[in-house]
């Protein structure tokens, strides 16, 4: 006897309720009037209904084993997966960071004080350059913000992989 | 008859609401156990034990393996739980691992880990009649036939039949897509159909 309704596929997620309302009521139906697909849906009732309080017990003994070694047995520590993208994130960082840090010692080393600074900066702002200028500096150093929190999660923050599902 | 459909409503809302509290209650184990709780972790192996092992035991076919597989589950899951993330219900998680324990002590052939591999498993035959199971000992002679399949087939049948697991659970488990755990399952039938109607015609 062929099966050849593609409503046999159905049949076993009908047996355990996981259709839609909708397709469940166009499987019913389609039962009623399909013996093949009766046959069969009799096929996935019987081995549901073999396999329903078929499990034997677990030895008496399984519980006590296992907890036994669990009380000995420390847990895991989270273990990170590093991928290539976390390199080049940690590669940018870094090289921003070394960056932004070797601009300020030589401006130190040419002996430019925090106030030379800023006379320095409150003449340049009266012009659109100057203006520009701050922004793009403001902006460079959110960026750089982002790529250290981004780097941080990545490599702090991020769930172990551990056994995965 | 309003009255029939009244109290059947009402028994679906009640099962759905204990389903929502079961899991909340598995996930707070499982958060307490991921802290290093081992009281939490013994009622997620309470609840889990006999399902692991009697999925073992179909695949060993042996009941000291079937309980020193079990322990290895458990242990594995202990260790490995502070990794768990979530991202699957627990007792996915926890019968990948049974499964991976089962690949790594070679019980299942590692072409069952490849999605690829469902070509080279027979096709069954698209004729045969569909087998009902109608006395008890047609039951037990069906038990009997599932224990003989592959080990692959003997997995995704106690996972779908025994365990009642869906499609995407045992995707989850198996780490497969869900056409072809599909693939698998209808191979697992048929071949289970095929040894039944070989028993038949044997006897």
């Amino acid at each position: 006897m062929t099966i050849p309704c593609t409503i046999a596929g159905l049949l076993p997620e009908y047996l355990y309720r996981r259709l839609p309302p909708v397709e469940t009521e166009r499987v019913r139906r389609h039962i009623a009037d399909c013996p093949a697909c009766a046959a069969a849906y009799e096929y996935e009732l019987a081995l549901s209904q073999l396999a329903r309080g078929a499990d034997a017990p677990a030895p008496p003994h399984l519980f006590a084993a296992i907890m036994g070694e669990v009380h000995v047995t420390p847990q895991a520590m989270p273990h990170f997966r590093v991928t290539v993208f976390d390199v080049l994130l940690a590669i940018a960082a870094t090289a921003a960071c070394v960056g932004v840090f070797l601009g300020l010692d030589g401006l130190r080393v040419r002996g430019v004080t925090v106030a030379g600074v800023q006379m320095a900066v409150g003449d340049l702002l009266d012009t659109d350059i100057a203006r520009v200028a701050l922004a793009f500096g403001l902006w460079s150093l959110a960026g750089l913000a982002v790529v250290a929190g981004v780097t941080f999660a990545a490599f702090v923050l991020r769930p172990a992989a551990g056994e995965r599902a | 008859m309003v009255v029939q459909a009244a109290t059947q409503l009402r028994a679906e809302r009640h099962a759905a609401v204990s389903v929502v509290d079961a899991d909340e209650r598995e996930r707070d184990e499982v958060r307490r156990s991921q802290r290093g709780d081992a009281d939490a972790f013994a009622l997620l192996v309470q609840r889990h034990q006999a399902g692991i092992y009697n999925l073992l035991l179909r695949m060993t076919r042996n009941t000291e393996d079937a309980t020193d597989l079990a322990q290895e589950t458990f242990l594995r899951a202990w260790r490995g739980l502070p990794g768990f993330r979530a991202e699957a219900k627990f007792r996915t998680w926890l019968y990948r691992i049974a499964y991976n324990v089962c690949l790594s002590r070679r019980i299942l052939p590692p072409t069952v880990a490849d999605a690829d591999a469902t070509d080279a498993l027979p096709l069954p035959e698209r004729d045969e009649p569909p087998f009902v199971v109608e006395r008890q000992e047609e039951r037990q002679r069906v038990a009997v036939a599932v224990e003989h399949l592959a080990p692959q087939y003997r997995l995704v049948l106690h996972l779908y039949y025994w365990r009642e697991f869906s499609y995407d659970e045992i995707a989850g488990v198996l780490n497969l897509p869900i056409g072809t755990v599909k693939t698998h399952l209808f191979r697992a039938k048929a071949a289970l159909r095929t040894a039944l109607i070989a028993g038949d015609d044997a006897r």
